[in-house]
């Protein structure tokens, strides 16, 4: 080691003996980078196990509206690009800069065509409205659960319930849009929610889900402030009642009820007929909305991750250009070449797992 | 060059400090030194920060009923108290201080292994503190630094801004670990085994690997609850579906092993102190080293102890419990190393010694009723009252802080070649010493009597507990103010130091003070870092001198 002091190379730094040390180094530092980044997508992943064991429904459902054949090219694509990548780390140990620009180049193009692919096909998500619960500004989920959208105001039924001991009658969803739906399932066992997913209905099957006990949201209004709070309020003031602070679609309406407890500050969700009139989601199961929401979480933050890989394969291709690498400095091709392995290696197990199963 | 009437920082000499000059020379420096001063003016900042609001928290709770403010108010302050705290003073505060300041000199590196990354981890520790404010300008966040949800996702303060900055705060967290990790591996000087290392360095190593591998979930569960909040995902929300417990382990699988990135610097700076002012070669230099890597790997596995009440199953309690008892056999490892360290040792009562003993002390009483608390049916009557409080302030701020202190006044002459006042430095570590243990103790007692954690109010059956506690906490803060006075003086007028005024063995000590900007002047000698024999005190020069540092070359 210490016949090569390299010195006069100028891309040795300063605190460095010779360019094996900071080699090794900065690839040990790359490795490391690496870790973290497994481990903030390995919370995705967990995430998405719990979600599926929760609702495994909703993840098969989930599942079947994704474009298998984009998010199979996309694939291919991203394979492919590996394999330029690797190339061009080849060429850059064995003093190839034309072509390791090249190759680079060509990686940079597949970043920009898997890009492209998922631009195409979350496009056709929101068109669709296959989106998480809120959905966004301008285009609402299809799954807009009907249900109050916060604990605050499952607390608040609980509370009302308890303070009038109400048992009341569960109300079969009303089917809307008479189409027949879905495989039903077996009862789910969540215990945060629901005992209902048997029915599978239209968009009422939010409305039960998320209740604990059963009660449809109107009625609770009655019960516990022994009138409709909601009923009462004309049907189109409704959606003027409350800042639509937690979702777009949904209009809140205050419940007051009397009596000990004071659940003023409580929102209720009320259902908006024009969002579901579309024809998308009828055979939803329950809680459909949360696949696309670690859908989006998880596609979203690995586009993240491809963006920035396609910025240091593009500094890469400059500096080759610049015939800056060489048998002796090759590290930086070397480097930026193992972040865009683990970018594919990602979408790898991203594309079964949101796509196939 | 110092002559003996010379006091103050001194100038006119070249060394790291004086290399050169002007605010764009500290601001885009890369020299590990320099950003480790940055950091130590940083996260004091924040310590102060964090006090204030500690402070305000024990005013108020001085007295049953309230006085100084709402309890929407001491949310928010109790929040602010423990995210500061944690995130930004504890977190950093002996890694990215004394870690970057001493460990490329302590292996004989010119720096660390990626410095330019080292500088953006203190632009990123900035960044997130001035989210951290902004969110306290805006309205400050009342979730508590866990940031539980549900509530977190719909109370209406400004959490995302502080999740945004405590995410930040992470990034500088893995920046800073994966550097002393590089560091480590590939730029000990040559020659230089593991082995040779001071424990300071392997304690720095083991929090490294937890900060590389703990953070980033950290940093995914922030991310989720801000999207969660911004768009309604659902992934917390058992309206949604999603299940709020999750993010308890989320949270945890994280910030348990973060306890350990609070506590092994601390373990490393007193494996220091306790051999150095023993003049005694540490005992079991292995088992402490290893010791360290065992916490770090036992820490990953434990964190469902903060879930025992959060309806995880029994049998995951039982599990958690006994591998959370386990992490007490390599700390208890470590505190007897050190004890039989000094036994028969030569000990030299200074100040960062006192600071040293006050860690053992602190941590053992810290240990000891963390098993309480990891029995699974004492955990049921003691979860969420004082006495978990006191645990932890046993451990973060009795352990932490007084490891912080004693490595400030252990490498402070090594940083700018001046000494500050010994006879303040006992009296300031007294009133510490004596406050923290009058401010938390009594809350070991009322939190056993049933005193719940959290409330801004309480019964009068109480309130005496309470105003011990809280006069004890401003005895402390006389302590710290004046710490503060008498470092700020030896600036001005401190006494010049000789190049090792404690007679340590380690590298650091074979360099001047301040040392010169790639550290040192040739090349140096790795040798055992615990050998004091060969060291001799100096009357003339103040300091410590050894045919070791005169004659290097005979010696290997």
């Amino acid at each position: 080691m210490s016949e090569h002091h390299h010195h006069d190379n100028p891309h040795v730094q300063h605190h460095f003996v010779d360019m094996d040390q900071q080699m090794e180094a900065g690839k040990l530092g790359m490795w490391l980078f690496l870790a973290t980044e497994v481990l903030l997508f390995g919370g995705l992943f967990a995430a998405y196990a719990i979600g599926r064991a929760l609702h495994p429904e909703a993840f098969e459902y989930g599942a079947s509206k994704l474009d298998r054949v984009m998010g199979g090219i996309n694939t291919l694509v991203l394979i492919f690009s590996s394999f330029t990548m690797a190339w061009a780390v080849r060429a850059a140990q064995k003093t190839q800069n034309q072509l390791c620009a090249i190759l680079l180049a060509i990686t940079f193009v597949c970043g920009c065509g898997f890009m492209g692919i998922k631009y195409f096909e979350y496009s056709a998500k929101f068109e669709h409205g296959y989106l998480w619960a809120a959905g966004t500004g301008k285009t609402a989920s299809v799954f807009e659960p009907k249900t109050p959208y916060s604990s605050q105001t499952l607390m608040a039924r609980q509370a009302a319930r308890d303070a009038n001991g109400v048992t009341s009658d569960h109300h079969g969803p009303s089917d809307d849009h008479g189409s027949e739906e879905g495989a039903s399932h077996d009862e789910s066992t969540d215990e945060h929610a629901t005992d209902d997913s048997s029915h599978a209905t239209t968009e009422d099957h939010g409305a039960e889900e998320a209740s604990h006990d059963e009660l449809p949201e109107e009625e609770v209004v009655q019960t516990a402030a022994g009138h409709s709070a909601v009923s009462d309020i004309p049907e189109d003031e409704r959606s003027t009642l409350a800042p639509a602070a937690q979702g777009p679609t949904g209009a809140v309406a205050e419940l007051t009820v009397p009596g000990t407890v004071d659940t003023s500050k409580y929102k209720l969700y009320v259902r908006d007929e024009k969002v579901d009139s579309g024809d998308h989601g009828h055979d939803a199961p329950p809680f459909a909305h949360l696949f696309f929401g670690i859908y989006f979480v998880m596609t979203g933050l690995h586009g993240i991750h491809v963006f920035l890989g396609m910025g240091v394969i593009g500094w890469l291709f400059f500096r080759a250009l610049r015939n800056e690498f060489s048998s002796k400095y090759y590290a930086p091709v070397d480097i930026g070449g193992l972040y865009w392995h683990l970018v594919d290696l990602i979408w790898i197990f991203l594309f079964p797992l949101l796509y196939l199963i | 060059m110092a002559t003996t009437t010379a006091v103050g920082l001194d100038t006119s000499t070249r060394n790291y400090i004086t290399e050169s000059k002007g605010i764009k020379s500290w601001l885009l420096t890369v020299d590990h030194k320099r950003i480790a001063i940055m950091y130590l003016i940083s996260v004091l900042s924040a310590f102060l920060i964090g006090g204030i609001a500690a402070v305000l928290i024990r005013t108020e709770l001085a007295e049953p009923g309230m006085q100084l403010m709402t309890s929407d108010q001491y949310n928010q302050v109790f929040t602010l108290h423990g995210a500061v705290m944690v995130f930004m003073f504890i977190i950093p505060g002996i890694p990215a201080v004394f870690g970057n300041f001493a460990l490329p000199i302590m292996i004989g590196a010119k720096d660390v292994a990626f410095p330019k990354i080292n500088l953006l981890s203190w632009y990123f520790w900035l960044a997130g503190t001035l989210f951290a404010i902004a969110s306290l300008l805006i309205n400050s966040a009342d979730t508590g630094w866990t940031f539980y949800t549900p509530y977190s996702t719909e109370t209406e303060t400004a959490v995302s801004t502080i999740l945004f900055g405590a995410f930040l705060l992470g990034f500088s967290s893995i920046f800073t670990g994966l550097n002393f990790i590089v560091t480590i591996h590939k730029l000990r000087a040559p020659g230089m085994t593991w082995y040779q290392l001071p424990l300071f360095c392997w304690s720095l190593y083991a929090t490294s690997v937890i900060q590389i591998l703990a953070t980033p979930v950290l940093g995914i569960t922030l991310l989720l609850v801000m999207v969660e909040r911004f768009m309604g995902v659902g992934i917390f929300n058992p309206a949604l579906g999603g299940d709020p417990v999750l993010f308890q382990h989320f949270f945890w699988f994280y910030s348990h092993p973060a306890v350990y990135i609070m506590i092994l610097p601390g373990m490393g700076v007193a494996s220091e102190v306790i051999s150095i002012f023993s003049r005694k070669h540490i005992f079991g230099y292995k088992f402490i080293a290893w010791s360290s890597v065992a916490i770090a790997i036992l820490g990953f596995f434990v964190w469902g102890h903060h879930m025992f009440v959060s309806g995880q199953s029994k049998m995951a309690g039982l599990v958690f419990s006994a591998i959370t008892f386990s992490v007490a056999i390599p700390s208890a490892i470590k505190v007897f190393n050190w004890i039989s360290t000094m036994y028969k040792g030569n000990i030299h009562l200074e100040a960062p010694m006192l600071y040293g003993l006050a860690f053992i002390f602190l941590f053992t009483i810290g240990g000891l009723t963390g098993l309480f608390l990891s029995t699974l049916a004492t955990d049921v009557h003691l979860h969420d009252t004082y006495f978990i409080v006191a645990h932890f302030h046993y451990v973060m701020v009795g352990s932490m802080m007084m490891a912080f202190f004693a490595a400030m006044h252990h490498w402070w002459p090594k940083m700018f070649g001046v000494m500050y006042n010994k006879k303040l430095a006992m009296w300031a570590w007294g009133l510490v010493f004596f406050g923290f243990n009058l401010t938390f103790f009594p809350q070991f007692i009322m939190g056993a009597k049933g005193m719940p954690r959290r409330y801004a109010d309480y019964i009068d059956e109480f309130a005496n507990y309470h105003r011990l506690s809280t006069a004890g906490s401003y005895i402390l803060t006389v302590g710290i103010a004046m710490m503060a006075v008498y470092f700020y003086r030896s600036l001005k007028n401190g006494k010049r130091t000789s190049h090792n005024p404690w007679g340590g063995g380690s590298l650091e000590w074979r360099t001047s003070s301040p040392p010169p900007h790639f550290n040192f002047d040739e090349e140096p000698t790795p040798l055992d870092p615990y050998n004091f024999d060969d060291l001799v005190y100096s009357e003339e020069d103040e300091g410590y001198v050894g045919h070791r540092l005169a004659h290097e070359s005979e010696l290997h």
